[in-house]
């Protein structure tokens, strides 16, 4: 398996439904924004590409001030397109498999290490986790856990689709689409839990703040 | 056949970690009167093109052997990215509003096939400009030679370029790039080295 050496974090949108008019990567989470502790958490990856729209020039300043290695993507059309075609502005070059996130997720860092040792066996990887928000994507997988068969809005199926996936360049289209939509032509795909959610209104985003105090559980 | 990919580059504050006419004014002692100019330029008061040949004015008696010596002297080039155009000569350009007749020898070192500004001479002395580079043009006179060009640029004088180019890079390597110019652009970098890798990526 080829190591994995991109990472596109997505940062473009304007979060609206949190409604704090600012860019959510610039969010805090126990004094830390959300962008920081991405960078913290990739600091082996050798290209971080990181795809700016609302809030750019903020965006840009504190990712200089963190990483000045990090490649800006800018998608100036971000408040009429989605992840998906964020990504694909810089996935459409890229030679290999990559890493995607949202840069709205909060993730716990161990279960992220073993997704990423995970990476390795697998050409490919879904991050699913069993922290569901209120209107978040859940997926389908067999019996064993282990492969993603579908993705619905149905709120039922206990795995909800985090955003945080290894996928080849091919598998991204310049459709407006969801991710998880351009994804399901691929399906099965090889699935990992990780503990991880993404943050689109106040209340995800307090859930993000007690999680993180109690470290996922762990101080309860 | 066309070649594939272009790749032009500003001059000052890209391909060199300073600004060359601040440089050119210090060795003969004009540096306040040019960074008033350059200011005023900067900041939307006076056109680049009426600047420019103010500034051409007055560093037009200056002696050129000095002014060549000091660029030759102070002058720096980012590594990485004179290790990328040495890979690749045939297909990188210096694209600089700067007068071909100071900055000849930055361009000789780089080797490079240059646009410039160019001056109007009587015998060895400089009288004015003949010719302000418009930065876009240089960027068309490549059409039919290549199949893509990737523009790499700092400051408003290289809007025009970004304009007709296919690729836009805003660099950040030596001073923030310009905003106006920024907006322009596809990708914003902070370091050579991070520059070069995104070019290779294209």
């Amino acid at each position: 398996m080829s190591p994995l050496e991109h990472v596109v974090i997505s940062a473009a949108g304007i979060g609206s439904r949190l409604g704090l008019n600012k860019a959510k990567c610039l969010v805090e989470v126990l004094g830390k924004t959300l962008l920081e502790l991405h960078i913290e958490r990739l600091t082996w990856a050798k290209n971080v590409w990181l795809v700016v729209g609302f809030q750019e020039e903020e965006v840009i300043a504190l990712v200089l001030s963190l990483r000045p290695d990090v490649i800006v993507v800018r998608n100036p059309d971000y408040a009429r397109t989605n992840t998906l075609q964020s990504i694909h502005r810089i996935s459409r070059f890229l030679p290999g498999r990559f890493l995607t996130l949202d840069a709205d997720t909060v993730i716990e860092n161990e279960s992220f290490e073993r997704f990423l040792a995970a990476a390795q066996q697998h050409a490919s990887l879904i991050g699913v986790s069993r922290y569901t928000t209120s209107d978040g994507v859940r997926t389908l997988l067999d019996e064993s856990g282990t492969q993603v068969l579908g993705f619905t809005r149905d709120p039922v199926p206990e795995f909800e689709w985090t955003g945080i996936a290894v996928i080849d360049p091919a598998m991204v289209v310049d459709k407006p689409i969801y991710v998880y939509q351009a994804l399901e032509a691929y399906l099965p795909l090889p699935a990992f839990e990780l503990n991880a959610f993404d943050i689109d209104t106040t209340s995800d985003l307090d859930m993000a703040r007690h999680i993180t105090l109690t470290q996922w559980g762990k101080n309860e | 056949m066309p070649m594939h990919t272009a790749y032009c580059f500003d001059l000052d504050g890209t391909l060199t970690r300073q600004e060359l006419l601040p440089l050119i004014a210090s060795s003969v002692g004009l540096q306040d009167e040019i960074e008033v100019l350059t200011h005023a330029t900067i900041h939307g008061l006076l056109p680049f093109d009426k600047s420019f040949k103010l500034r051409v004015r007055l560093l037009r008696d200056a002696n050129v052997e000095w002014i060549h010596a000091a660029l030759l002297e102070q002058v720096e080039f980012d590594p990485h990215i004179m290790a990328f155009i040495a890979e690749r000569p045939d297909q990188c350009f210096v694209v600089t509003g700067n007068l071909d007749y100071w900055v000849k020898p930055v361009l000789e070192r780089l080797g490079l096939q240059s646009f410039t500004s160019i001056a109007e001479m009587d015998g060895d002395r400089l009288v004015s400009v003949k010719n302000i580079l418009h930065k876009g043009d240089a960027v068309s006179s490549l059409r039919p030679t290549f199949e893509r060009i990737v523009a790499i640029g700092e400051g408003m004088n290289d809007v025009p370029m970004f304009e007709a180019a296919d690729l836009r890079i805003a660099y950040g390597g030596v001073h923030k790039p310009n905003a106006t110019l920024t907006k322009l652009s596809d990708f914003v970098v902070h370091e050579g080295e991070a520059l070069c890798r995104l070019l290779s990526m294209l």
